[in-house]
């Protein structure tokens, strides 16, 4: 996924690892960009299914 | 081999008779000008002592190894303050046998000392003008627009390091500034950066000659 | 560590160990490249899900490994940290190095981020010339095409002598692709850059003193012993013999002396020669047009003439219109009337009197101040409608790149109050909801920061609920809008300051990359809008419902009667009248409700201009609402959470008093 802030594209992967720089690491919903610290709500199930149908779709 | 006390009184009497059209404290210099004079260094005149020809060429070098060590200090090895003079004093005896020339490229041909003081050319600064290589000054101190690339940074901190490399800031990588206020833009590849004053007054620029910076005072 | 414990950690023998960690046993593929070139998701897409992540042995640096997904397992993978080139300046870089140097690898991925290949080929000459299996990725492959940089593949292919392939890591394109090349790969044939002049003749003498030893190639070990005093010299020197040592570090200070820069200068000018030659042939770049429409409102908006009158256009339109009219006004009247008073709520009361005998239970439920009636209706009567446009004008702000440019123009106002660029997010945000822009001040970089932004997110921020009743409240009143706008900003610029000399530590340092302006889309904006709104509904609600039990409890208990008559003469002190004190005790359990209680005194013509200038001063700054509250003891915790509530309590008594003696001492009428 795309950065809001920054820009920069990352996988939830590395926002993980960007969590544990966090002093409240665990619990919220946020994924946090490793390039700028910034952090977006993480997509909720539903818009994860859609994506997935859409994409099957087009394959 | 003229000592480092005769030095002294060169780089003095340089300073006021060829700079400021000026003379010293003649008790600051008595102590040097028999040995100076029997050199062919200093000539006594109208009740005044003068540089001879080899004696503004010797004076003029050792002010321009004072001002490169005053550069060396404030620009490369970030050092300020009350130090200052007093290091550079001691090193400006130390830049001989073409380690000034060295300095001196190292630092780009700076024209001025940290105080705004001229820097007397040197062979390797002739030498540079005729390749066209400009003046290396801060990111700060460029022209919106004005193109370059990176010659070194002066931080030892690793962090602002790895910010700075971060965004491709290595020696070496073109660059472009755009802005200057509220905060400091610049383009570097095919990504802008906005940057602080504090992160942009480490990066030393090799500016394309069209664009020269700006005036070094200010800011 | 610092640099110099680090150092020593190594030179005290731990490079030296056997660097196979993992025992898998497998042939090694390596991903290097500079950092922010998708390094790791090229590293996931290639891997599976058992991965490991562990320190290098006596560094800070992170190593991950995991078998590989592709090539039928046959491959442990290794994520190298972000290296810029072979000579090691930072901590990362000289793992990366290390790993290289002694990690035997099947196949060396160089990633690189296409749209800047000029800048970064230049290591893969140098691991080319190394004598490394390398495979050129160029990732990012679909940003060039966007850009109409079109390189040509097949030919950087056959000029590098290596397998050259595009891909895209974050959708996985192409990496079947390199998957079939990693299976293929031959060490390369290892080309020389020719460094030329000093460096060249330095370079040469040291490699005759060397050994052919491990897998790399004499001329890169003897540009790596001449560029550093490397911990690794006997590894790279490649003998055991003390005298033979001894006469190689004898060539190499030697050559070192000879050259007037340092080595990794002029490597770095041959190498960039040396790609510019070879890309002359591979790439063609689009002709640098006049700088385009996006690029000239990039820069209006970061001027600070033009920046600043954009900034407020867009607070007009986004936050005003959009948000303040749309939002706050028609649909909250539609849902708050049409919908809660006509429809829900008699319904909900109607049921809970045939339902729940008790009175005082059925209060908790129903009734004025029940948790249907009041903490549901709010949340979604009220907080949906206003939160939701916010959302809605901060997704097309935030997709539309604008953001940076806004911290950019701001950043040296922001320093002076202890904060930086960045923290136009959480302030931004705070205009939306407090609450939530409380939460994400946690990506502010010290903890300073995170609490001079907290603390005037509560003092001198107005949530989106709480701007529209003061826009509505002073309509009629021009001149006291401007000066409760005037004060309100004085009151936030002077308290920041105060804050910033108040509190202890570093100030903050300021950088970001400015991403390209782009039209906002559509998808994207209702994407996280929707996002936003679910995970705020997750966070918020349940904290609206807990307020309206605690409303509840004030009222059965009837300490809320007793907080009133408190409040009262404080109230007087600033010159309102009884009623407001209602009004400010229920601002702090829903801070619109505050205002919205002074709007019945003012409809009953209760009220003076400058009484409502005074009461909005200070019911803006009054205490946060109970939300922000929690969130602030969430975050912050309950010291500091309380330390600042009783300030600004306190201070938003003191600016109401002063503000209401300047009013009318200057006998001014709004």
């Amino acid at each position: 996924m795309r950065c809001n802030f920054c820009g920069k594209t990352f996988d939830e992967e590395s926002s993980r690892k960007a969590c544990q720089r966090c002093a409240v690491f665990g619990g919220c919903k946020m994924l946090k960009c490793p390039h700028c610290g910034y952090e977006v709500p993480a997509e909720p199930g539903l818009i994860k299914w859609l994506k997935r149908k859409l994409k099957e779709n087009n394959d | 081999m003229i000592n480092s006390l005769i030095e002294e009184a060169l780089e003095h009497l340089y300073a006021c008779e060829v700079e400021d059209a000026t003379y010293p404290e003649e008790e600051s210099i008595l102590a040097a000008m028999g040995e100076a004079s029997s050199a062919g260094l200093v000539e006594f005149r109208d009740g005044r002592y003068r540089l001879t020809r080899d004696g503004q060429a010797a004076g003029g070098d050792v002010v321009r190894r004072h001002r490169l060590a005053e550069r060396l200090l404030s620009d490369v090895l970030a050092v300020a303050g009350e130090h200052m003079p007093e290091d550079a004093c001691r090193f400006e005896h130390v830049l001989q046998h073409g380690l000034d020339d060295k300095i001196c490229i190292l630092l780009g041909h700076p024209s001025t000392c940290p105080h705004g003081k001229p820097i007397p050319r040197g062979k390797c600064c002739r030498k540079a003008r005729g390749d066209r290589i400009e003046e290396i000054s801060l990111l700060c101190d460029g022209k919106p627009g004005a193109k370059g690339v990176v010659a070194y940074l002066t931080t030892r901190d690793d962090r602002e390091v790895q910010k700075l490399m971060a965004m491709g800031i290595l020696p070496g990588s073109p660059i472009q500034l755009i802005r200057r206020f509220p905060s400091y833009v610049f383009q570097v590849g095919y990504s802008q950066f906005t940057v602080d004053r504090p992160l942009a007054a480490v990066i030393y620029v090799h500016w394309e000659s069209e664009n020269p910076p700006q005036d070094q005072k200010k800011g | 560590m610092s640099v110099g414990t680090l150092l020593r950690k190594i030179i005290g023998g731990e490079c030296c160990e056997n660097q196979n960690h993992t025992g898998t046993g497998l042939p090694k593929v390596l991903i290097v490249g500079s950092p922010n070139v998708g390094k790791s998701v090229l590293f996931n897409r290639l891997t599976g899900r058992y991965v490991t992540v562990s320190n290098y042995p006596g560094t800070t640096v992170e190593v991950s490994r995991g078998r590989s997904k592709v090539l039928e397992g046959r491959f442990e993978v290794v994520d190298t940290p972000g290296m810029y080139s072979l000579s090691a300046i930072t901590d990362e870089e000289r793992v990366a190095c290390r790993l290289l140097l002694n990690e035997p690898a099947q196949a060396v991925l160089h990633v690189i981020d296409a749209k800047n290949i000029e800048r970064m080929l230049g290591v893969t000459l140098q691991l080319i010339e190394a004598g490394l299996p390398v495979i050129l990725v160029l990732n990012m492959a679909d940003e060039v095409r966007r850009l109409g940089i079109r390189i040509d593949t097949r030919r950087l292919g056959e000029l590098l002598h290596i397998p050259v392939v595009e891909t895209v890591a974050t959708t996985g394109e192409g990496i079947g692709e390199l998957a079939v090349e990693i299976g293929e790969v031959q060490p390369a044939a290892g080309q020389k850059v020719d460094y030329s002049g000093e460096l060249e003749q330095a370079i040469t003498e040291v490699a005759e003193q060397l050994d052919e030893a491990g897998g790399i190639s004499r001329r890169t070990r003897a540009l790596l012993l001449l560029q550093e005093d490397s911990s690794d010299i006997e590894k790279l020197i490649g003998t055991q013999d003390a005298i033979r040592t001894e006469a190689v570090r004898a060539v190499v200070s030697a050559g070192r002396g000879r050259l007037e820069h340092s080595p990794h200068y002029y490597a770095t000018l041959a190498t960039k020669r040396e790609a510019d030659r070879i890309l002359s042939r591979a790439l063609s770049l689009p002709a640098p047009g006049m700088p385009n429409f996006r690029e000239k409102l990039s820069r209006l908006c970061m001027h600070p003439l033009t920046g600043i009158p954009l900034l407020l256009l867009v607070l007009y339109f986004g936050l005003y219109k959009f948000v303040g009219e749309f939002g706050a006004g028609t649909v909250v009247g539609f849902l708050e009337d049409t919908v809660f008073g006509k429809g829900i709520n008699p319904w909900v009361n109607r049921a809970a009197e045939a339902v729940i005998p008790w009175q005082t239970l059925r209060e908790l439920f129903a009734g004025q101040y029940g948790i249907i009636t009041l903490g549901v209706r709010y949340a979604v009567a009220i907080i949906l409608p206003i939160v939701g446009t916010f959302f809605v004008a901060f997704s097309i702000l935030e997709d539309s790149g604008y953001l940076p440019r806004l911290a950019m123009l701001i950043d040296r106002v922001f320093k002076k109050i202890g904060l930086n660029g960045r923290a136009v997010i959480p302030i931004v945000l705070g205009f939306g909801c407090d609450t939530m822009a409380t939460m994400v001040t946690r990506t502010l970089e010290t903890r300073r920061e995170r609490v001079i932004a907290s603390f005037l997110l509560a003092l001198a921020i107005p949530c989106s609920a709480q701007l529209g009743v003061i826009l509505g409240l002073l309509a009629g009143h021009p001149y006291a809008l401007l000066v409760w706008a005037g004060a309100v900003a004085t009151i936030f610029l002077l308290a920041g300051l105060l804050a910033a000399r108040l509190l202890p530590g570093r100030g903050p340092s300021f950088y970001m990359e400015l991403p390209p302006l782009r039209l906002p889309k559509l998808t994207n904006v209702a994407v996280k809008t929707y996002t936003r709104i679910v995970w705020y509904f997750r966070e918020v609600l349940p904290l609206f419902i807990l307020a309206s039990v605690f409303i509840w409890v004030g009222r059965v208990t009837g300490i809320f009667d007793l907080l009133v008559r408190g409040l009262e003469p404080v109230v007087n002190l600033i010159g309102l009248p009884d009623g407001a004190a209602v009004a400010f005790l229920f601002g702090f359990f829903r801070r619109d409700y505050g205002a919205a209680g002074l709007y019945d005194l003012q409809k009953a013509g209760a009220l003076s201009g400058v009484q409502l200038a005074v009461a909005a001063i200070t019911l803006t700054l009054f205490l946060p609402c109970i939300a922000q509250f929690l969130m602030m003891k969430k975050e912050r915790g309950w010291k500091l959470t309380l330390l600042t509530s009783t300030g600004i309590l306190v201070l938003a008594f003191v600016v109401g008093f002063v503000a209401n003696a300047i009013l009318n001492g200057l006998g001014a009428q709004l």
